[in-house]
């Protein structure tokens, strides 16, 4: 049986619908239903909780107040995305159902649930894991409910560039994260290493698992921000600038090679090295910006796409070896 | 008015007769010890009368409200204190106190906190974690706890149980303060040194049936000749002579 699939423009409204103002409306009744329980109940509740139970109480608007704080922020960095998303289909489509999902566990779980059941020996675990229930089986619903766009079909094939017989074409670029973009990434894991200097050498010992947190910050960053693509007659290599990961298709196995229009997060979920199944199909994403990309499509199906600036001379020059490789020759 | 009125309570658990329709009154003001071996049915009737259990028959009136069939009206009315009370061991008893008024609809501020800490000789220990207190001092912030809405009836269970002489006696002390500001007291205890010490009048119970009421000393005088008391006492008979004799000697577990 054949789906049938929405138009963009139906699919934008209900992610819009489930992912922005559906969370605006639980977060707003929320706050509602915590300033009523807060009103008419105790003054101050458990507000904390540590490994051996309840070990601060505190006023029930700090949860009022931390609900806005988060979900607000969060609600508002997911709409930005479903605004600019291409396409709701693949990860794309999981995008409004996450926004409702992390909005209805944290407002149900550490904040409505946490005041109306202050006292009760139900706070804070099984608020948590009803709110955490909750907004994942509320994710899933709506996740399996939402009209979607088709899957993106593969990028044409190129126009091979014309090579004369015996002459070679090679072609490398790369492409960066905007420096003010790394700029940041990097000085967050430099202030995580000096608070966690400064924590362990004046005040907490324990503070010493804080050193570890730049270790993927960076990691991330190392294999993110600038990434190269070498195409050559034997096939394609792309690498991140530390090496790793790295990635050689040879000639024999490519089919086609085209420019393909990417979205990070509504294609591959975010940045970065990125594995999807697109059409039954595993697909590599390399990805560092949005934009133009090579799209590589392989003998068995799979495809490969590396965002790189110039991406369709990348592609004329691939489409010209993969076609003398698969007995098309070398003019 | 009673405070509290048990009549015909009886409560089966399958085919086993816990409470065999026991009827005793408390007033205004009293304090009233329920007294029994293990097993004789004073857990049970507490139960019903805190609303956590279902009478099989019999009614149990609160100040006038049926535990039945006005449940929440009933409870309303009743400070509890259990045998042993787990609070939020990482929260200081300044915090617990705040938070459990809160839980009782009280608005209580910083001055009406310390005051009710001082009551209980407790202002020393208001920035103390609850799991630093010694079991006195727990007992005592327990006691205090049941008594921040100013219940018509408090029920003890076996309030001094564990403590060293010291603590029973300021428990005590706090007891009898408590009846000084107009509460009445119902409660449990296995040692009839405390029943003597603060209880105005008794009831033994065993096996769910009411054996004897009265003051202590009436208890005394009305049961000396008995045979069953006069067998066990060394010289003039005891409540705890009278206790025995009338509950049987064989030990209960």
């Amino acid at each position: 049986m054949s789906r049938r699939y929405a138009d963009h423009a139906t699919a934008r409204r209900a992610a819009l619908t489930a992912g922005v103002w559906v969370p605006l409306a639980v977060i707003l009744l929320g706050e509602a239903a915590m300033i009523a329980a807060g009103l008419s109940g105790p003054e101050e509740i458990v507000t904390h909780w540590g490994p051996n139970g309840p070990d601060r109480t505190g006023p029930w608007w700090e949860f009022a107040i931390t609900v806005a704080a988060v979900d607000i922020p969060v609600l508002a960095f997911f709409a930005v995305f479903i605004l600019r998303a291409r396409r709701f289909s693949g990860m794309g489509r999981w995008l409004a159902p996450v926004s409702l999902g992390i909005t209805v566990m944290h407002t149900l779980g550490l904040g409505v649930g946490v005041v109306v059941l202050s006292g009760s020996s139900l706070v804070p675990t099984a608020t948590i894991v009803g709110g955490f229930a909750i907004g994942i089986l509320a994710a899933i619903i709506v996740g399996f409910a939402l009209p979607r766009e088709s899957p993106a079909t593969s990028a044409p094939p190129a126009t091979a560039i014309p090579l004369g017989l015996g002459e070679v074409v090679a072609w490398s670029g790369s492409v960066r994260l905007p420096v003010a973009f790394v700029a940041s990434i990097a000085a967050i894991a430099i202030a995580f290493i000096v608070l966690a200097i400064v924590l362990v050498t004046v005040a907490d010992r324990h503070a010493l698992w804080l050193f570890v947190v730049p270790v993927p910050i960076l990691l991330a960053l190392g294999t993110t921000f600038d990434w190269s693509v070498a195409v050559g007659p034997t096939g394609v290599t792309i690498r991140s600038a530390i090496g790793w990961p790295r990635m050689r298709i040879p000639v024999d196995d490519i089919v086609s090679a085209g420019v393909t229009e990417v979205d990070p997060v509504s294609d591959f979920g975010g940045w970065g090295p990125r594995w999807v199944v697109r059409n039954g199909k595993g697909r590599w994403g390399f990805v560092s910006r949005r934009g133009p990309a090579l799209e590589i499509t392989r003998r068995d199906g799979r495809s490969v796409v590396a965002t790189v600036d110039d991406a369709a001379t990348a592609a004329a020059v691939l489409e010209a070896y993969a076609g003398a490789a698969s007995g098309g020759g070398v003019a | 008015m009673s405070v509290l009125q048990v009549d015909g309570l009886v409560v089966r658990y399958g085919g086993r007769t816990a409470v065999d329709g026991l009827s005793f009154a408390i007033d205004s003001g009293e304090i009233f010890g329920l007294l029994g071996p293990n097993g004789a049915g004073k857990t049970s009737t507490l139960s019903v009368i805190e609303g956590l259990q279902p009478p099989t028959a019999g009614t149990v009136l609160v100040d006038g409200e049926d535990v039945t069939h006005a449940p929440l009206a009933a409870k309303s009315k009743l400070g509890v204190q259990l045998q042993s009370s787990s609070f939020q061991a990482e929260l200081t008893i300044e915090q617990l106190t705040r938070l459990y008024a809160g839980l009782y609809g009280l608005r209580l501020d910083r001055d009406g906190i310390r005051d009710r800490l001082e009551r209980m000789g407790l202002d020393g220990e208001r920035a103390q974690p609850f799991k630093k207190l010694s079991g006195g001092q727990q007992q005592r912030f327990s006691l205090l706890v049941s008594t921040l809405p100013h219940p018509v009836l408090m029920l003890l269970d076996e309030p001094t149980q564990g403590l060293d002489p010291q603590s029973r006696r300021q428990l005590w002390t706090e007891i009898e303060a408590l009846r000084g500001e107009g509460g009445s007291i119902l409660l449990t205890t296995h040692s009839m040194e405390e029943a003597q010490a603060v209880c105005d009048r008794i009831a033994i119970i065993d096996h769910g049936r009411l054996l004897a009421t009265g003051t202590p000393a009436g208890i005394v005088a009305e049961y000396r000749e008995d045979p069953r008391v006069r067998r066990l006492a060394h010289g003039e008979p005891t409540l705890e002579d009278v206790f025995i004799g009338l509950t049987g000697s064989a030990i209960r577990d």
